[in-house]
């Protein structure tokens, strides 16, 4: 982290020192941990729609200090599908998704931006095809889904920008695709541990969670995947699958 | 007055309602007495268990009276000084309806798990009665335990909490009673006609009781003798029992020991033990048997070899060298060496099982029985077992592996399904396909390999006719 967090907006470090007096006292864990939500809604000069989602910590574990990021894009130039809530259908979805696989650096208050991630990235295109049988009554009787990844850049350096004044908005900037613009939905600092599989921000990964995932099960990008659904993909294949359910699984308090 | 006649109307008018009201209401209590009362509840079935040390026994998480459930997690705790949980396994409630994820964690230092369980996508829950889990505990220890079934969570498909109770189960653990045959050894294993052999039996009491049992020893079905023992917990004792073989048949004989079932016992597997070989009744003078005859195949191509294996004993009292013959139907078969004999040398009380090669060149097609005779030995009375007839062989067109007659595409299956097998293994013997892999090696090179293949290509489509 290159500075201190002295100018982050005043609510949000009051409420999160109260949380760190209130909470932060038993724990092993001292730092910081940040939780951001965005809509893609720009990909160079074309309109696109997408999620951007962010969970990042920079931490003291017991005298090791120690900083983290997960980011985790997914846009389309076909908005509806890529929501996708509505009865499957026949057809072509096509998506593009860009994942952190390398951290170089995350920061608050890093130059003129209120949050910063760089490193390293991959971004893939994603081809889904669909197809449902409906039997007679209009009932569908299956949905096969089949997709294709297109990797189309490995480990290419890139930097996430967050600006929270006047409007919080963000840019996703990664060498060899155009830039990506959105603005910022939620973004949350915290002094008490943001745990990753805590979807309903009850500070507790539990049931609630699990049932939440297991509801979403085999959603992908065109097929019942939602913002929300984008942030259960835990383990970032673009579908909510067994291993998004073991990791809420294990992160569950006995 | 006007004002008077409306307070005594609105009176009545009240007085009315509460009686409709009343009368409704217990009227509902009456007719729908169940709606009123059903409350959602996971409980510990039985709610009462008892388990002996050394035990393990199985509890059932059930849910009754739910609507739309589709996902449930609950805690439950033991005493861990007692119990440890062996496994968890999920009960059929949601997982009949449809595809569900299960995640059991166990703490047996502490004493509790947490099991997680949901539907998985987006289907509706599960409605009524059932059981949500299946717990086997291992009783390790004596005492009481509650079995607590605490922060349980039901969800129902649009993810909101169902309101509910729950309901702990009660275990009771006490000792066992046990007891076991835990060795058996007998003095000879080769007995004389009328000698006595000693026979000692280790018993234990392997239970938390004092026991008094008896302990029977048998040679086949018949009692050699029982003893009446007394035991304190954890103590063993050997019983000495002496089987007098007077006027007991020559043969080969099983002794075994049983130690009867006391009360209250489960584990009555280890009641009953067998001494490892069998015992040999010998007869008087010269004695030899042919004890078993079996081909190495049932089915076998015309030109090619097959084994018998033939077991031979010696139940005389002197060692004897004799000659064993194996047929064909009556015909002596002529063996590698030109001679249609072989020789064995065996001392009393002592058996060896011999490996005849049958070559079938000359042989016409057809079923043959196999029989093996031991000579007979000067001044051997007893010659009736010196001969042992068993088992059909079939001499066929090599490649007809069914012995149906005919080779075809039903021997390539037979063949193909054994291919690369050795000896029969890997299957039950006896078993049909243990027959089929073994008459499978047709040019019997204890293999069955593509030499086997070429055999029956060369003779595909051949019938007997």
């Amino acid at each position: 982290m290159k500075k201190t967090t002295a100018v982050i907006p005043l609510a949000v470090l009051v409420i999160g020192s109260f949380m760190a007096t209130l909470v932060g006292a038993d724990f092993q864990l001292e730092g910081t941990w940040v939780r951001m939500r965005g809509i893609i809604t720009r990909w160079g000069e074309d309109s696109v729609f997408g999620f951007v989602g962010v969970h990042a910590g920079m931490v003291d574990r017991n005298g090791t200090y120690h900083e983290w990021a997960m980011v985790h894009a997914l846009w389309s130039y076909d908005p509806p599908r890529l929501n996708g809530t509505g009865q499957p259908e026949n057809g072509t979805f096509v998506c593009y998704a860009a994942r952190l696989v390398n951290l170089t650096d995350v920061a608050l208050n890093y130059l003129e931006y209120d949050f910063y991630v760089s490193g390293l990235w991959n971004v893939v295109k994603i081809t889904t095809n669909i197809t449902v049988i409906i039997d007679e009554m209009g009932e569908i009787i299956s949905v096969t889904i089949t997709r294709t990844f297109e990797r189309l850049l490995t480990e290419s350096p890139g930097e996430l920008r967050v600006f929270l004044t006047p409007l919080p908005h963000f840019e996703l900037s990664i060498d060899g695709i155009p830039l990506l613009k959105g603005f910022v939905r939620a973004f949350d600092i915290r002094h008490v541990e943001i745990k990753i599989c805590d979807l309903n921000g009850d500070d507790k990964v539990d049931l609630i969670d699990l049932v939440k995932v297991a509801k979403r099960y085999r959603a992908v990008p065109g097929v019942w995947f939602t913002e929300e659904t984008h942030q259960m993909d835990f383990n970032f294949n673009n579908e909510i699958d067994i291993g998004d359910l073991t990791t809420v699984a294990a992160n569950i308090e006995g | 007055m006007r004002k008077n006649s409306n307070h005594t109307y609105s009176f009545f008018s009240l007085c009315t309602v509460l009686l409709v009201f009343l009368i409704t209401s217990i009227l509902s209590v009456l007719v729908y007495p169940a709606q009123s009362i059903a409350t959602t509840t996971v409980s510990v079935v039985p709610s009462t268990v008892t388990a002996s040390m050394g035990q393990n026994f199985n509890i059932n998480v059930n849910i009754s009276s739910v609507s739309d459930l589709y996902g449930w997690e609950f805690k439950l705790g033991w005493n861990s000084t007692l119990l440890d949980a062996v496994n968890v396994t999920e009960g059929t409630f949601l997982k009949n309806s449809s595809e569900t994820f299960f995640v059991p964690k166990i703490n047996n230092t502490v004493g509790y798990m947490l099991v997680d369980c949901t539907l998985l996508g987006n289907v509706d829950g599960v409605s009524g009665n059932g059981t949500l889990a299946v717990v086997e505990f291992y009783v390790e220890g004596i005492g009481e335990s509650v079995l607590d079934l605490f922060n349980t969570t039901l969800i129902n498909s649009r993810e909101q909490t169902i309101t509910h109770q729950s309901t702990d189960g009660y275990g009771y653990f006490t000792f066992a009673h046990d007891v076991a045959v835990i060795n058996i050894i007998a003095s000879q294993t080769i007995v004389l006609p009328g000698q006595s052999i000693e026979i000692n039996v280790t018993v234990e009491n392997q239970g938390g009781y004092t026991e008094s049992f008896n302990v029977t020893v048998c040679y086949n079905l018949e009692v050699i003798e029982t003893q009446l023992v007394s035991l304190d917990p954890e103590e063993y004792t050997v019983l000495t029992f002496t089987w007098d073989t007077t006027g007991v048949d020559k043969g080969d004989y099983t002794i075994s020991a049983e130690a009867t079932v006391v009360a209250g016992e489960t584990d009555t597997t280890d009641n009953t033990k067998v001494v490892e070989s069998m015992i040999t009744v010998l007869s008087q003078g010269h004695d030899v048997a042919i004890k078993g005859v079996t081909p190495s195949k049932t089915v076998t191509g015309q030109g090619f070899s097959l084994f018998i294996h033939v077991i031979a004993k010696n139940y005389g009292t002197s060692e004897e060298t004799f000659n064993v013959t194996a047929y064909y139907n009556d015909i002596a078969i002529i063996l590698p060496n030109g001679q249609n004999y072989t020789t064995t040398t065996l001392t009393s009380g002592n058996s060896t099982t011999l490996t005849l090669t049958w070559n079938t060149t000359g042989v016409a097609k057809g079923n043959y029985t196999i029989t093996a005779k031991a000579t007979t030995l000067p001044y051997e009375t007893d010659t009736e077992d010196n001969s042992n007839t068993d088992g059909i062989v079939l001499i066929t067109i090599p490649g007809d592996i069914n012995g149906d007659r005919t080779v075809n595409i039903l021997d390539c299956i037979v063949l193909a399904n054994h291919f690369s097998h050795r000896d029969g293994d890997g299957h039950t013997p006896s078993t049909k396909e243990w027959k089929d892999c073994l008459n499978s090696d047709i040019n019997s090179d204890n293999r069955v390999n593509i030499l086997d293949c070429i055999i029956l290509a060369g003779k595909f489509g051949q019938t007997w006719a």
